[in-house]
């Protein structure tokens, strides 16, 4: 690792209280592919941070480990102190850290709305017969405004009862970031979200982000391809390699260093 | 005569609607169960167990309207014992069955309701092979009374049916009617959404088995005798074609139990007119193979659909 760059984020990673997000040594195999190895490092509560690395890097298996997708096969995933191994992913998922794919995973048999409110923190998540004896004199529309909000802030407020499955692909990718606004994560997972966005709406998707972190102290792992977006967006770097933790440092003086230019950037032209 | 006619298969197609309603629950958070005819088995089977104990001597006096009136109690007692007893076992094999999933569930279920039923047929105390026949408990079904008989069943089937029919309905309405589909168009994204969808699966097979059993205790009573034949594949077979028809709509799979209940009884009835008493059994008797193949038909006509549809939209486009 580069020392230079490397420097203000591990300064950052020693505020003990304030780390939302510790990784430590964490690793996952497929057979015999190395999909992580020994990865190491802490998000900061509020910190945005991109993840980036060239295709097969591991930065989507990463997301997948840390939402209880996939188990680790060494090291710990550590969330507000937590362990999170052996955790359901409903219980991960309740404790505040929201995601979306890299391509959208709607539920096409509901509306733009009731996507929406399938991310609402709803009492009683847990369907046990008596939580289910007692939501059935609750009508879903009880929690339906602060899906709105959501969806609005995505301008998606006019598709309200249309099926996702015919919006555009962008669109899918918005209400997708809205339905995980709709629970107010305290870590959001962003895979790729400008893939199929056009610069206008990411620009949006920009400005929507940066006022929910400001807002509400939303926490950010974002992967992205677009160097544009992350400069834009991000205050800190990952750069993955191989499965491996090439850097890891501030947005611009990781973009500056030959090392990962020569890994990632390079190859992107 | 017609009117009796009538409500006596009004009384079993209200079982038949009793166990698609909520087997159909079961396939729409899915959990492709092919042994719900097992849960009805056992929810039979109970009924004969809290008969035999509330009236040891197999006979209930039917004189007076307190007779009468106990006697109903005792057949909702009756019911609602075999519905808690089956949503028990119910829970407990979703349980066991945890790690199975799709057609291995659906393997898992179908060989449980086989085991059931030969227990059964081995267990002596529920009648073994030979049956059991329940005491008549509230109506006699018998001489003129036999009207009343057919009457007060059908309409207790239609009384549960839009009971269960209202509350699934409300179940639809609630944010858990959302995670239900949810989870079925994705399970995984449901879940990292915080649905806990094994829970969820838990607590409505929970809660169809349940329903399964309360026919049971339904079955039992109303045909007052009972064989573990009556809850075998071949009888269980029709539920699922209902469901499959229904294409997982509450109120489609409804439609679709009363009317290819209807036509098949129309048929019959067509045949014995047309063919003669003979041929007529035997057409009853290929009930099995004309329910495949309408289960086979019913598996292809999607696909044979889209075959139309494909040649149309490129002639369209
Ligand atoms: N379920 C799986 N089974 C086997 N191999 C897997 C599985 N998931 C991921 N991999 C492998 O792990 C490696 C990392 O994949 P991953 O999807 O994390 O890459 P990525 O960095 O997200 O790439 P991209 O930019 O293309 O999305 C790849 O070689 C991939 O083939
Ligand atoms: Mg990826």
């Amino acid at each position: 690792m580069n020392g230079l760059v490397s420097e203000p984020a591990s300064a950052v990673g020693q505020a003990g209280a304030d780390v939302l997000l510790d990784l430590v040594g964490v690793s996952r195999r497929f057979g015999g592919l190395h999909a992580l190895s020994d990865i190491t490092f802490r998000v900061r509560k509020g910190e945005v941070v991109g993840l980036v690395g060239s295709n097969g890097s591991g930065k989507s298996t990463l997301f997948n480990v840390i939402t209880g997708i996939y188990a680790v096969s060494a090291g710990r995933i550590l969330f507000q102190g937590q362990d999170l191994s052996g955790l359901s992913r409903h219980t991960i998922a309740r404790l505040g850290i929201a995601r979306t794919f890299q391509s959208p995973r709607l539920f096409t048999g509901l509306s733009v709305l009731e996507n929406a409110v399938i991310g609402v923190d709803a009492p009683y998540k847990t369907p046990t017969l008596l939580n289910l004896l007692r939501q059935l004199w609750i009508p879903w529309h009880r929690y339906a405004s602060a899906a709105r909000g959501a969806i609005s802030a995505c301008r998606l407020g006019m598709h309200e009862d249309r099926n996702p499955a015919t919006l555009p692909y962008g669109e899918r990718r918005l209400l997708e970031v809205s339905r995980c606004l709709v629970s107010s994560p305290s870590l959001l997972l962003l895979d790729e979200p400008t893939a199929g966005l056009s610069d206008e709406e990411s620009n949006a998707l920009i400005r929507l982000l940066h006022g929910t972190a400001r807002d509400t102290g939303l926490t950010l792992i974002v992967i992205d391809h677009r160097v544009s977006f992350i400069r834009a967006l991000c205050d800190r770097l990952v750069v993955l390699n191989h499965g491996e933790l090439l850097e890891d440092g501030l947005t611009a003086a990781v973009l500056a260093a030959p090392h990962v230019i020569a890994a990632y950037l390079g190859e992107e032209g | 005569m017609t009117v009796e006619f009538f409500l006596y298969h009004a009384a079993f197609a209200g079982i038949a609607v009793l166990l698609t309603q909520s087997l159909n629950l079961v396939w729409r958070v899915n959990r492709f169960s092919l042994g719900h005819h097992g849960y009805f088995g056992i929810g039979a089977y109970a009924g004969v167990v809290f008969t035999r104990f509330s009236v040891p001597d197999g006979k209930w006096a039917l004189d007076t309207w307190i007779d009468r009136l106990s006697g109903a109690g005792l057949l909702l007692g009756c019911i609602g014992s075999a519905a808690v007893v089956t949503g028990f076992v119910g829970y407990v094999t979703i349980r066991l069955f945890v790690r199975l999933r799709e057609d291995h569930f659906a393997v898992a279920t179908l060989v449980f309701a086989e085991i059931v039923q030969n227990v059964a047929a081995n267990c002596t105390y529920v009648g073994g092979a030979l049956g059991f026949e329940a005491p008549y408990l509230a109506v006699r079904n018998a001489g003129a009374e036999r009207l009343w008989y057919v009457g007060f069943y059908a309409s207790l089937g239609v009384a549960l049916n839009l009971l269960l029919y209202l509350g699934i309905r409300r179940l639809d309405q609630s944010t858990y009617g959302l995670y239900i589909t949810a989870s079925r168009d994705d399970e995984l994204a449901a879940e990292l959404c915080g649905v806990d969808v094994w829970t969820l699966q838990r607590t409505v097979f929970l809660l169809a088995t349940a329903v399964a059993g309360a026919a049971g205790a339904l079955f039992l009573h109303f045909t007052s005798l009972i064989v573990p034949g009556d809850f075998s594949l071949i009888n269980g077979l029709p539920i699922i074609l209902y469901v499959v028809l229904g294409n997982l709509g509450p109120a489609r799979c409804v439609a679709a139990a009363l009317g290819l209940y209807t036509a098949y009884e129309i048929m019959k009835l067509q045949f014995f007119g047309l063919l003669g008493l003979e041929l007529g059994r035997a057409a009853a008797e290929w009930k099995e193979v004309l329910l495949a193949s309408v289960l086979i038909a019913a598996g292809l006509l999607p696909a044979l659909l889209q075959k139309l549809r494909c040649p149309r939209r490129e002639a369209s486009s």
